[in-house]
């Protein structure tokens, strides 16, 4: 299955997008259904609005923004790679292979957070440990796989130092604020 | 002779038929309208159509004659409580009034029983209910005094529905010795007009949460954990939100008084969050709505036996002989609010993790440095995919 995904980009690229959204959702739902409930949606609607409509809202909502997310994500992949000029990689090929680890990060998380339906004691430890430990393991297996698949001894150097920088203002920006 | 006896015997079974039938109707609507003459009932009237204004926030600084607050100071006084008022500012010339009485017997441990009396229009289910049922539960811990293990106090809050500003008064206004001395804060709201009854003292499984449970009957379930719990704003010091949040009880929680919430409503009409009413139209919290009228015709004897259930499994938790020791366990079994370890905490944790990769790092760097100078500088041409070629491109497999 996965040589036909590898010889087939097209399909694999379709597959990872669509999974890259449906992951986002799994990992985001509670914070959007949080949203929904906690918004005063009956004074708008002047009517009142059932859980499993406001749950609906909430998927749709993280679909929407799953989607922009999806989108954005090649642009500000090649924004960095033109930054620190690295021309000679396959682009399309790094930014799906970018997809494909936010991805399994996203489903990682967004099993962590199901801790959240048992239990809400790890509700606010949860929400700042678990991004930072999925977005550790995430970068850095994505850094050791395209290092290892476009980069040579001298290079690795200067792809490791953006990583670095890449790394610091996603943790920062993302997980500690 | 027999057709005589026949036209007889018909008769008089038709007659016992009807006369049986009056009877049966007579005790269907004695039992109908008997949970009108009970005592929860009749106060909770009494509390709605004599004080249907009770929004908090008077332009005195002593409560006016013939005012809810001179009523319900007045009730507790005759029970042989010590009664006082105890105002705060909430504008900038309006005031609230806690209505506090004590019942006390020489303990160093106390507990509170507290309910708010102010409300949005005139508020039978938020919180004339829950008034009825503090009265209620007064009288009868007064006159079985000699089985208290500890002190207790009866709070009636004002300027709930504007914030807790009664209880955040009140809390302030408590000494650490005091604070220290409360075993558990008992919280009732809105206890009428909902499904069930529910119970909430903390979000993980507690021995006087039990005891609760046990006490009443089946008649109050625990509030389902984690249920209509949202990370993402804290409102009063939680760390995250839910809707029991919502009353007088958080005010003494976060400052680590362990509490216990009753309150009335669903968790199965909307899977995630609470309701109060499987009944869309039922649903008349903090509205016009929550009349007594609407509360009688909505649930009949139903409110009379939650005002009935609450204040039973109340007198019976804290008459109960394991009460204190079980109350006094529940302070350890608290989960932390603190918000340095809330907030902080897990962001410090973070931020040392991050500091120890980023010198790893820096480490990792010099090692590839060193590795560059001895290393070759060949071109690396690997791909994941390999270009399609033009014909599978445009032929379909």
């Amino acid at each position: 299955m996965f040589s036909k995904l590898k010889s087939n980009y097209n399909l694999s690229n379709i597959l990872i997008r669509i999974l890259f959204v449906l992951t986002y959702i799994f990992m985001r739902w509670q914070d959007y259904l949080g949203s929904a409930y906690i918004m005063d949606l009956s004074a708008i609607t002047g009517g009142y609005i059932s859980g499993t409509a406001k749950f609906l809202l909430a998927l749709f909502s993280a679909a929407i923004m799953g989607t922009v997310l999806m989108f954005l994500l090649p642009l500000v992949v090649n924004i960095i790679l033109n930054i620190a000029r690295f021309y000679s990689i396959p682009r399309a090929e790094y930014c799906l292979l970018a997809h494909l680890y936010c991805t399994i990060g996203f489903f990682v998380c967004g099993a962590l957070n199901l801790i959240n339906i048992i239990t809400p004691i790890f509700l606010v430890w949860g929400s700042v440990i678990f991004p930072f430990i999925v977005t550790v393991g995430c970068f850095i297996s994505f850094y050791l796989a395209t290092a290892k698949l476009y980069f040579n001894d001298v290079t690795t150097v200067h792809y490791f130092k953006h990583m670095m920088i890449v790394f610091i203002v996603i943790v920062i920006g993302a997980v500690m604020l | 002779m027999k057709r005589i006896i026949l036209i007889i015997s018909v008769l008089l079974l038709s007659a016992l038929f009807v006369f049986s039938g009056v009877c049966f109707a007579e005790t269907d609507e004695s039992a109908d309208t008997r949970y009108q003459s009970s005592q929860a009932y009749q106060l909770t009237k009494y509390i709605c159509e004599n004080y249907p204004n009770r929004r908090a926030g008077l332009n005195t600084s002593v409560p006016p004659q013939n005012s809810v607050q001179e009523y319900l100071k007045g009730e507790l006084a005759d029970f042989g409580l010590i009664t006082k008022y105890k105002g705060f500012q909430i504008g900038d010339n309006t005031f609230g009034f806690n209505i506090e009485a004590r019942l006390d017997k020489g303990y160093d441990k106390q507990i509170i029983i507290g309910a708010h009396y102010d409300s949005e229009g005139q508020g039978a289910n938020d919180n004339a209910a829950g008034v009825a049922a503090l009265l209620m539960i007064a009288q009868e811990l007064t006159s079985k005094q000699d089985k208290l293990n500890c002190n207790v106090v009866f709070v009636l809050f004002d300027g709930e529905e504007l914030g807790l500003y009664g209880s955040q008064n009140y809390v302030r206004e408590m000494s650490s010795e005091e604070r220290d001395n409360t075993l558990v804060m008992v919280n009732i709201d809105s206890i009428a007009n909902g499904d069930n009854l529910y119970l909430w003292c903390e979000n993980k499984r507690t021995g006087l949460a039990d005891l609760f449970i046990g006490q009443s009957n089946g008649a109050i379930a625990e509030k389902p954990y984690a249920k209509g719990t949202f990370n993402l704003r804290d409102v009063f010091g939680y760390g995250y939100y839910e809707f029991a949040q919502n009353s007088d009880h958080s005010s003494f929680r976060v400052q680590g008084i362990p509490i216990a919430f009753l309150f009335s409503g669903t968790y199965d009409l909307d899977p995630w969050h609470y309701a109060e009413n499987s009944d869309v139209n039922k649903q008349v919290l903090n509205s016009s709505d929550d009349t007594f009228e609407n509360l009688d015709k909505n649930n009949g004897a139903k409110f009379v036996e939650k005002i009935d259930a609450v204040v039973s499994t109340v007198i019976g938790t804290v008459l109960n002989g394991d009460f204190v020791s079980i109350a006094e366990n529940q302070r350890s079994q608290l989960v932390n609010l603190n918000l340095w370890y809330n907030v902080w905490w897990p962001r410090l944790i973070v931020f040392v993790l991050f500091v120890v990769l980023v010198i790893l790092a820096v480490f990792y760097y010099r090692k590839l440095q060193k590795k560059s100078i001895l290393g070759t500088a060949e071109v690396k041409n690997n791909k994941v995919f390999e270009t399609p070629e033009a014909e599978d491109i445009f032929t379909f497999k």
